[in-house]
């Protein structure tokens, strides 16, 4: 019973702390948005849920179902990264130093996390639910609003995905190696990998599966209502769309619709959806295994198991003992006329940017500026991407160092930290960049291919800059690794010509990407220097 | 050389006010800023060093609006807030040379000027160790050679002391004293003996005003003939601690000895004493002369 009061407590505190701020509100109302933009009325420049060009008419059980299929990705993806700071904040406010010293145990903490996770991210699928009820009031296909099969799909379908989201959040906190930004870049591939894996390898409309995303538990009943109305529509190569597909400039998607009352939900497929929240349970529970209580000797790497020992050994100080002499050294005044040095001050956050960066680290980008360099240009725009990837973590702390570290007011208080410090630390990063991408930026401008060469430099100073501005104003590095990671696979690595910001692409690369992003590029800067002058006059 | 405060003020949000209409002349010398916690100490040594903009009021240094030309001061202030961080995977010279950078110091001078400093800050021994590995106390004596980097002409620093040990301390008190020749040094503490040992000035603070500023002994003058003791059984403690201005307690074989501040004898019995700083401030602070409740 003491148990259970703990961790409704341990729960709430953290659920309450959460949600009591300006952004988990601005979430909220994007959330809101995102709900009505799901829900598109025919003659749409763009669709959410397609079969061969017929959808289901909007009533309670179809919008419910439609929610629940399209939130879930998402949830499973930006919901990780909203709720993947319950630990650290524990560990930066030094609240887990007092738990710590408490009775509470190491599951109990892990699952009490894992719950207010899940409260958090369930609050966003109950207000999909209220919009998707407001959506078939508003698109008026079908009056009558039925509650159990409006908010069941969500519930049985959703509600398990954040279970695991939850749970997987606090299992990555307790590991401390992906604790940060690397947990960030391996759970965005886990969650591609997971999804590609449902969507490309079987066909989503006929696999009757119990997945994760629920997909084969509505998609096969979907498809014979689709089926029944539009005999033939789902046979042989259908082409489904989940997720908001554009048609071109100037076309309109007009969908036929057929009527669909909905999933039977019986006891097995509910039973089937409470094995996930199962396996989130059992994924908090394996988080305590890992979970290191609070004690960074613990969560040492062997580097920092070196200083530890270090700081082990008494310093000068300590050695002296209360008889020794007391007096300060003498200091000598400067005399010589100081003269601020940009090179000095760029070469400072260059060493800054790299330091504690593994020899590893260095081979394996010396390897790619090889690649790059040496081999068909074709090969060499594809070891590009793979070179603008690897110093992600590098660039994602840009910005957030003096907050993270809270080393803002030693810097703050020094002389012009808008036009020295500021560009001192954009330029380094442009400095990795460049150097990192140097070998394909060498065989462009040997090539003298003048538009990759314009789209290549448009990297080089997009992404430093992208990560500043979002350093800046978020505090954290995460955005920057989330949005880029996002954008970098859509792009670049799917060879997506618009948002090809690095031109890997080649010859089929829209002139006008490499002009947009450099304007973007300009438009975040001035958004860094801003949030920066923020900063700085609080 | 002259660092003067018009009228500043600091309203957070919430309507609560950090700072209000604080008006002061600093010259040369070690100004001590004593006040309880809470009484907005760290806000005006926040604002003086350009850190947090007052809603209110002028500073000028040499002249200059710092709150219009912050970089005016910046150039030549030394800060070291009460609550600062470091970069955990820098040693103690990597991150005086990054601080040195945006100081706007050359290499040569840097180096220099930092193995000076660890010198008098006495991390010699352990300045290429991680400032991951350092005790609180050390990672104080970094914050403390980084204000001193580019031999600052305005020394803010905020609770220097906290968390060094008694010897450190010293050490620090005297770094300061020397210091303090031809620049101004602001020292913000809760420990009286901390300025009793070095201050030039005094400015009381309490509920975010300026309660009084004088030099060491006038604070001293202000209250002689108000301090007693009295020699008293145990059992009148509680009442007589209601009564009067208790700066001290001191359980004895023949009873308890009550250090009391009072402009009256407090008493029969009650024997005049020589005041101390600490008598003084808690004077100076008691609710009687606008301090905290």
């Amino acid at each position: 019973m003491r148990s259970l009061r703990a961790l409704y407590h341990l729960a709430r505190a953290d659920f309450l702390q959460r949600t009591r701020s300006y952004g988990f509100l601005i979430t909220l109302g994007m959330m809101l948005y995102v709900a009505y933009v799901f829900v598109p009325p025919n003659h749409s420049s763009y669709s959410t849920m397609s079969i061969s060009g017929h959808r289901g008419v909007y009533n309670s059980a179809y919008l419910g179902s439609l929610m629940a299929l399209l939130i879930s990705p998402w949830l499973s993806l930006a919901g990780f990264y909203l709720v993947k700071n319950a630990l650290t904040r524990d560990i930066q406010t030094g609240v887990g130093q007092i738990l710590a010293t408490t009775t509470l145990t190491k599951p109990l903490y892990t699952v009490g996390k894992a719950i207010s996770n899940f409260a958090v991210l369930a609050i966003m699928v109950a207000v999909m639910g209220l919009v998707a009820a407001a959506m078939q009031i508003i698109r008026q296909e079908d009056p009558n609003i039925q509650v159990f099969q409006l908010f069941a799909p969500l519930i049985f379908i959703s509600l398990p995905v954040v279970a695991v989201v939850g749970s997987v959040a606090i299992l990555f906190e307790s590991i401390s190696w992906l604790r940060g930004g690397l947990g960030n870049v391996v759970y965005f591939f886990l969650w591609i990998g997971a999804l590609s894996t449902r969507l490309g390898g079987e066909d989503p409309l006929r696999s009757p599966t119990n997945d994760l995303f629920g997909m084969g538990v509505i998609m096969p009943s979907l498809a014979t209502a689709c089926e029944a109305a539009f005999p033939g529509s789902t046979v042989g190569k259908t082409s489904f769309n989940l997720g908001i597909n554009f048609k071109s400039a100037g076309e309109y998607w007009d969908l036929t619709t057929f009527r669909w009352e909905g999933l039977a939900w019986t006891p097995e497929i509910i039973l089937g959806r409470l094995f996930w929240v199962a396996i989130g349970l059992a994924l908090a529970l394996l988080a305590a295994v890992f979970f290191h209580r609070f004690d960074p000797a613990k969560e040492r790497s062997k580097r920092s198991r070196k200083e530890s020992k270090a700081a082990a050994q008494p310093s000068l100080a300590e050695d002296h003992g209360i008889g020794a002499q007391v007096h300060a050294g003498r200091l000598h005044p400067l005399t010589k006329r100081r003269r601020f040095s940009f090179f000095f001050m760029v070469w400072a956050e260059l060493r800054l940017a790299l330091h504690g960066v593994t020899l590893w680290w260095y081979l394996v980008a010396a390897g790619l500026f090889g690649a790059c360099l040496f081999t068909p240009l074709f090969v060499s725009r594809g070891f590009l991407v793979a070179a603008w990837i690897w110093p992600l973590l590098i660039w994602s702390k840009m910005g957030t160092r003096e907050r993270l570290f809270r080393t803002d007011q030693l810097i703050f208080s020094t002389a012009h930290p808008l036009r020295r410090q500021l560009p001192a630390c954009w330029l380094a990063g442009v400095i990795i960049a460049v150097i990192t991408g140097g070998g394909t930026g060498l065989r462009l401008f040997l090539a003298g291919e003048q538009l990759s060469l314009l789209a290549w430099t448009a990297g080089a100073l997009f992404i430093p800059t992208m990560a500043l501005a979002l350093g800046v104003w978020s505090g954290s590095s995460k955005l920057f690794e989330v949005l880029y990671l996002f954008l970098w696979y859509l792009g670049p690595a799917n060879r997506l010509g618009a948002i090809d910001f690095m031109g890997a692409t080649g010859p089929l690369l829209p002139s006008q990407t490499p002009v947009t992003f450099l304007m973007i590029t300009a438009a975040l800067a001035v958004f860094a220097i801003f949030g920066r002058q923020r900063q700085l006059t609080r | 050389m002259k660092l003067t405060l018009e009228g500043v003020s600091k309203l957070y949000s919430g309507k609560v006010w950090g700072l209000k209409d604080f008006t002061l002349d600093v010259g040369p010398g070690i100004l001590g800023l004593l006040g309880p916690n809470g009484a907005g100490k760290s806000t005006l040594m926040r604002i003086l060093a350009t850190i947090t903009r007052p809603t209110g009021g002028t500073i000028t240094w040499k002249g200059t609006n710092i709150v219009r030309s912050p970089n005016s001061v910046r150039a030549v202030l030394g800060y070291l807030p009460q609550d600062f961080g470091v970069y955990p995977n820098l040693n103690a010279v990597e991150f005086l040379e990054y601080l040195a950078a945006a100081k706007g110091l050359d290499r040569k001078t840097s180096r220099q000027r930092i193995e000076e400093l660890l010198a008098v800050v006495n991390l010699i021994e352990a300045r290429k160790r991680p400032l991951a590995g350092y005790s609180g106390g050390m990672r104080q004596r970094v914050g403390i050679a980084q204000a001193l980097l580019n031999d600052p002409e305005l020394l803010i620093v905020d609770e220097p002391t906290a968390g060094l040990d008694p010897e450190e301390r010293v050490r620090f008190r005297n770094l300061l004293s020397e210091l303090s020749g031809d620049r101004i040094v602001i020292l913000s503490t809760h420990i009286v003996s901390d300025v009793e040992a070095c201050a030039t000035n005094i400015a009381l603070i309490a509920r975010g005003a300026l309660v009084t500023c004088a030099a060491p002994e006038e604070l001293l003058r202000s209250v002689e003939g108000k301090v007693w003791e009295r020699i008293v059984p145990s059992a009148e403690l509680p009442a007589l601690r209601q009564q009067y201005l208790t700066s001290s307690t001191m359980h004895r074989s023949d009873g308890v000895h009550l250090r009391i501040v009072a402009e009256e004898a407090p008493g029969a019995g009650a024997i005049p004493q020589p005041p101390t700083l600490e008598d003084a401030y808690l004077y100076w602070i008691s609710p009687k002369k606008g301090g905290a409740p």
